[in-house]
Order: structure tokens, then C-alpha cells, then sequence
């Protein structure tokens, strides 16, 4: 009988608890209102069971917290919880596999060692964040297949040089992470993969940094739809392989002497295609890099829009060189495809109307040698007596890197073209009015006079 | 009055002849941030304890991030052209001469290309470094040229292209000989451990 009740009392007891978690917001919000109380952010956490969802309402919480179980942690208003540094520490250390964090405003503006942010677990999903920082933003480090995205990282302390700042987001060891969507500003390199695998980088906005991306070791990256404007270097892809930098915007590299919009170093393998590159000193520079293919770029207004150093077996074709001061340079590169490209600058002649020139476009290799041998001689750039010994210089010519077939005319089916034709036909047909209208109006003054 | 500017004359040439003589002597540039990009990788370059230079013959500064891009410079262009070759001690930033510095690797240390080779003045400080990192393997210039130069991403994960990569590195390089290399690979796991 006493056992028989005891179930009863046990049953009873269930349907209540269903009942009030029915009838209550939910025990992760009481949690939290708690939290707001009397006690400190850590403690909540804690309490918190694994697996649980934390609401943080809209305040100022103080860092640093320790995330040590898998939760979810979001704002109960986008944008209006704020989690302060402590100055010295890393303010969010997350521990914990598959933790997600959501909303919130982290404000680290120390300048220190340790980053805003650290993750040490798997699957961590980083989502919506506003980060300002003094060191790196985030750090992941043997850390795997997190997410990062719609997050907004700012370096905050004024006066620091861009050498002594942290990156943005920096993965050591980390694999299989997915960056999208973010911006960030005014770090050191925006998102610097090191020795991490199969990241995939898309539509992320990096400006006012060193370099925009840079992977270094790391392979199978996918580099693509991303904007950088006025970094030192838009895309820097280093000691890697088979990386795909597609359809990403560089533009306006130009501030540091040595800014470039998309450099490869000793990088195999690599598919750089549509692009758009302009505005940099350098376009498309590649070194000690060789099976890489580049196409379909637009390169335009840069210095110089592609250079080759040492670099052997790329195929680069179908490329647009338009309105750089010296399309390309090319110094220990001879065998490379160069193919079906258009040099804005190369007068071709096509005798057979198929649309290429039938003499070859050959990339002087005589100012880049020079320059090479005395980096002061550089201030010649495009000098007219330089000009005058390059064209002088012609020997061994055969072995010069060369487009055997270069384009008459940009190549059709970009995204330009078309909108190009149109401008020029709407400006046709604005002369003709114009014209027509000075022809009335002199006719009228004629006929006043007499 | 004539005699004077002779004997001025004759006191400028010995000065200029002097000072000819004297330009013997290479001295390292200060590493500029902003302009300063390493000679291999194209990096910019941090005036920090892992930057690295030479000085050639003919008074042209070349400047490294690590002191593994500069051995890579030596084995492509050869050492005859180098008038002066200089590492930076890991505490005071000093420039020292490469052939003087003491050296201390382990794959384990995070060097911008990842070398893991960094560099002291005094073999003091580079014991002491071992000791307080738990780890490292100190080293002479003479031993750094037996060194098997590896850029850290070797040592992390194994991906497909290492191996594969790392033998065009070899290709490149030409000088490795079958012992050598073998004795390279011991060191490679010995390193492992340690790091």
C-alpha cells in the first residue's frame, strides 16, 4: 500500500513538473534572471545542465567565463547584452564540444596576449557576435569544425602598430572550420589559418588590415566571395595546396609598398578564378608556385597585374588585364601556359579574324631582373629611359614567359562587358543630342542675324 | 699657401683611402615594419627576435622573418655573395653575428614560418631557454647547416601532399645525400616526441 502511494505521489509529481514547464517561460530564462540578479555569469553556468539553452537578458555582464559544458548561450535581444574583459584574461574560453554562442557584444579593449575569444573544442558555433579587441579576436587551436558567422570583429585600442596587433580570427591546428559572413576591421590579418585544413572562407568583408586572408600550411582551403579593401594584401595563400580563391573582390591594396591583391607562395594546385583585382601595386603575384590555374580574372588598374617569379606549370588564360601601368612581369618563369588572355596594353595583329592576335604577347623579363639585382632601381619604374633599354633588350626572347595567343578584345560573358556596351551606346546617343541641339541652336542665331 | 692645400689635399686622400678600407665592415640595417618584406617568402617582416639578415658584398640588406627563409636564400644563391649574415638575440633584439649565435630548435617553438629555430647571444641564455621551455635541442651555425630545415606544417597533421612535398623541397636543394636524409627522419621523430 505504502509503495502503492509512493507511485502515485511519484506519478503526480511528473504531470505537475510537465505541467509547470508548460505553463513557465522555461527553466533556462528563470536561470538566467537569476543570473542578473545576485550572481556572476560563471555561476549560472555553472548550474546550467549540458545541453541546456541560457536567455541572457539585455545588461552588462563582467567577464571572464569558462564555458566547460556544451550549451547555448544567446541574448535575449540581439545586440543588448554586453560581456566585458577583465583587462588581463581571455573573456570567453570555450571547452566544451558543440557550445554555441549567440548575440552577444564582447567588449575585450585591453591590449594583451590573450585572445577575445578561445576555443579549444569541436563543433563550437559562433553566430552573430560583435567583438571589440585588443589581441586576436578569436582563436581556435586544435580545435575542429567550428562555425563562425555574421560576426563583427574590430580591433579597439588606438596607437598600436599594425605589426604588434592581433588577427581577427586565428586557427591553429583547427580543421574544417566555416567562416562566413563576418566583417572585420583594423587587426593585423583579418583571418589567418595556420596548418588548418579544409576551411571554407566565403563572404566574409576584411578591410583596413594587413592581409585580408592568409592561410599558411593549410590546404583545401576555399577562398571565395569575399570583399577586402585596403589591406596590404587582399588573399595571401602560402605553403598550400589545392585551394579554390574564386569570385572574391580586392581592391584598393595600395597604401603599402609591398601590398598586392592575391599572392600565392610556393602554393600547388590552386584554382584563382573570377576574381576581380584592381586598384593594388601588384594584381596576381606568384611565386615558387607551380599546377596553379588563373582564370577568368579581372585585373585592372594596378601597377603591375601580374607578376611570376620562379614559378613553373600554372596555366593562366581568359585573364583581363585592363589599365595597369605594366600588365605583367615575369622573372624565371618560362614554362607556364599562357593562353587566350587580354593585355590592355599589347597592340596584336589578328590577320585571321579569329578574334587573337597572331603575334605573341612576350613579358620582358629586363626591369624585373633589374630590380631584382638593385631593389633601388625600382624608382625607374616605367621611366622613360627604362622603357628605351627594355625595348633594347631582346635576347633570348624564345624563352621569354608569352601569351602565344592573346586576346583583341576583353573576352565576352563577364559581368562588365555587357554593361559596358550599354554605357557606350548611351553615350552615343547623348553626342547625337547634344550635337543635333548646337546644330538647331546655331541655325536659329544664322537666321536671328540675318 | 700652396703648399697648404697640398698637404690638404694630400690628408683628404688618406682620409677618403681610410675610410675605404674601413667599409670592410657590414652592419645590419634596422628592420622597417612598414616597408621591410622578407627576400624568400614575401612576408612582411616584424622587427621582432625571429627577423634575420644579410649584408652582401656589395652593401645590399636582405631581411628574413626566420631564420629558416634565410637558410633557404644561402642554399639558392649559394654564400659567396654574403659580406655578413646576422640572427637577433631572442631577449635583447641585438643583432649578432650568424656564425657566433647559439641556436636552440624544436619544432614544438612558433617561429613566423615555423622553423622553430630561434637564436642567442650567449649559450647561457640558450641552455636556460631549454630549461624553461622543457624542451629544445641546442645548436652551433656549424650544426644548423647539418640541420634538416622543416617549415612546422609537417609536424602538426598528415595530410596527402607533405611527403610529397617535402621530397620536392629536397629536389630543389640537391645537396641532400641518402645518409643524410635518413638521419634527417631520426631527428624528425625525435622531434616529434619532444614536441
Amino acid at each position: 500500500m505504502v509503495i502503492f502511494r509512493s507511485h502515485i505521489t511519484r506519478i503526480i509529481s511528473l504531470l505537475a513538473l510537465m505541467l509547470a514547464s508548460c505553463a513557465l517561460p522555461g527553466p533556462a530564462q528563470v536561470l538566467a534572471e537569476q543570473a542578473s540578479a545576485d550572481h556572476t555569469l560563471q555561476e549560472l553556468l555553472d548550474r546550467t545542465e549540458p545541453g541546456e539553452t541560457i536567455i541572457l537578458p539585455t545588461g552588462t555582464y563582467q567577464g571572464p567565463i569558462t564555458i566547460r559544458k556544451p550549451l547555448t548561450i544567446r541574448a535575449e535581444q540581439e545586440g543588448s547584452v554586453i560581456l566585458l574583459g577583465d583587462g588581463r584574461q581571455t573573456t570567453v574560453t570555450i571547452e566544451a564540444d558543440g557550445t554555441t554562442l549567440s548575440g552577444i557584444h564582447i567588449e575585450d579593449e585591453a591590449f594583451k596576449e590573450e585572445p577575445a575569444v578561445l576555443v579549444t573544442a569541436n563543433r563550437v558555433l559562433l553566430d552573430n557576435l560583435h567583438i571589440r579587441t585588443g589581441a586576436h579576436g578569436i582563436a581556435a587551436r586544435e580545435a575542429n569544425e567550428g562555425t563562425i558567422t555574421g560576426t563583427t570583429i574590430v580591433w579597439a585600442p588606438q596607437g598600436i602598430r599594425m605589426a604588434d596587433k592581433g588577427n581577427g580570427i586565428d586557427l591553429l591546428k583547427a580543421n574544417g572550420w566555416r567562416i562566413t559572413s563576418n566583417v572585420i576591421r583594423d587587426v593585423h590579418d583579418a583571418i589567418y589559418l595556420e596548418s588548418s585544413d579544409d576551411g571554407i572562407i566565403t563572404d566574409n568583408v576584411v578591410e583596413n588590415s594587413r592581409y585580408g586572408i592568409h592561410t599558411m600550411f593549410s590546404d583545401r582551403s576555399s577562398i571565395e566571395r569575399n570583399v577586402g579593401r585596403m589591406n596590404v594584401t587582399g588573399a595571401m595563400v602560402m605553403t598550400a595546396r589545392h585551394t579554390s580563391v574564386k569570385d572574391n573582390i580586392f581592391v584598393k591594396q595600395s597604401e603599402n609598398v609591398n601590398s598586392q591583391g592575391i599572392l600565392l607562395y610556393d602554393a600547388h594546385e590552386i584554382v584563382v578564378a573570377d576574381n576581380e583585382v584592381e586598384g593594388n601595386r601588384v594584381g596576381i603575384y606568384v611565386e615558387q608556385s607551380t599546377g596553379n590555374v588563373l582564370e577568368g580574372n579581372r585585373v585592372s588598374s594596378n601597377f603591375i597585374g601580374l607578376q611570376l617569379v620562379d614559378a613553373s606549370d600554372n596555366q593562366i588564360r581568359a585573364n583581363r588585364f585592363v589599365g595597369n601601368v605594366t600588365d605583367a612581369q615575369a622573372r624565371g618563369s618560362e614554362q607556364n601556359t599562357i593562353a587566350d588572355n587580354y593585355w590592355d596594353s599589347f597592340e596584336g595583329i589578328d590577320a585571321d579574324g579569329d578574334g587573337k592576335s597572331d603575334i605573341a604577347y612576350a613579358i620582358n623579363p629586363f626591369f624585373a631582373s633589374v630590380a631584382q639585382k638593385r631593389p633601388a632601381f625600382q624608382l625607374f619604374f616605367q621611366s622613360p629611359g627604362m622603357v628605351f633599354l627594355e625595348s633594347l633588350y631582346q635576347s633570348g626572347k624564345e624563352s621569354w614567359s608569352r601569351d602565344a595567343s592573346p586576346l583583341m578584345a576583353p573576352p565576352v560573358g563577364g559581368p562588365e562587358a555587357g554593361q559596358a556596351e550599354g554605357d557606350r551606346s548611351l553615350t552615343g546617343w547623348t553626342g547625337l543630342v547634344l550635337l543635333s541641339c548646337t546644330i538647331v541652336l546655331i541655325l536659329m542665331m544664322r537666321r536671328r542675324k540675318a | 699657401m700652396k703648399r697648404l692645400f697640398q698637404s690638404m689635399a694630400m690628408i683628404m686622400f688618406l682620409v677618403a683611402l681610410l675610410a675605404a678600407c674601413g667599409g670592410e665592415k657590414y652592419e645590419p640595417q634596422p628592420i622597417n615594419e612598414d616597408t621591410d618584406k622578407c627576400a624568400i617568402c614575401n612576408m612582411a617582416i616584424k622587427d621582432d627576435q625571429y627577423a634575420t639578415q644579410i649584408v652582401t658584398k656589395d652593401g645590399q640588406s636582405l631581411k628574413f622573418d626566420d631564420l629558416g627563409d634565410m637558410h633557404t636564400w644561402m642554399e639558392r644563391h649559394g654564400t659567396d655573395s654574403i659580406g655578413a649574415a646576422f640572427v637577433r638575440d631572442y631577449h635583447g633584439l641585438q643583432w649578432i653575428r650568424y656564425e657566433k649565435a647559439y641556436y636552440v630548435y624544436d619544432p614544438s617553438f612558433h617561429t613566423p614560418m615555423a622553423y622553430g629555430v630561434v637564436s642567442f647571444e650567449s649559450e647561457e641564455d640558450a641552455r636556460a631557454f631549454i630549461e624553461q621551455m622543457g624542451t629544445g635541442k641546442l645548436m652551433t651555425a656549424e650544426d644548423l647547416k647539418q640541420h634538416d630545415w622543416q617549415s612546422g606544417h609537417s609536424h602538426g597533421h598528415e595530410h596527402g601532399g607533405d611527403l610529397e612535398h617535402s621530397h620536392d623541397d629536397h629536389d630543389d636543394h640537391g645537396g641532400h645525400g641518402e645518409g643524410e636524409s635518413a638521419e634527417a627522419h631520426d631527428q624528425h621523430a625525435a622531434g616529434g616526441h619532444g614536441g
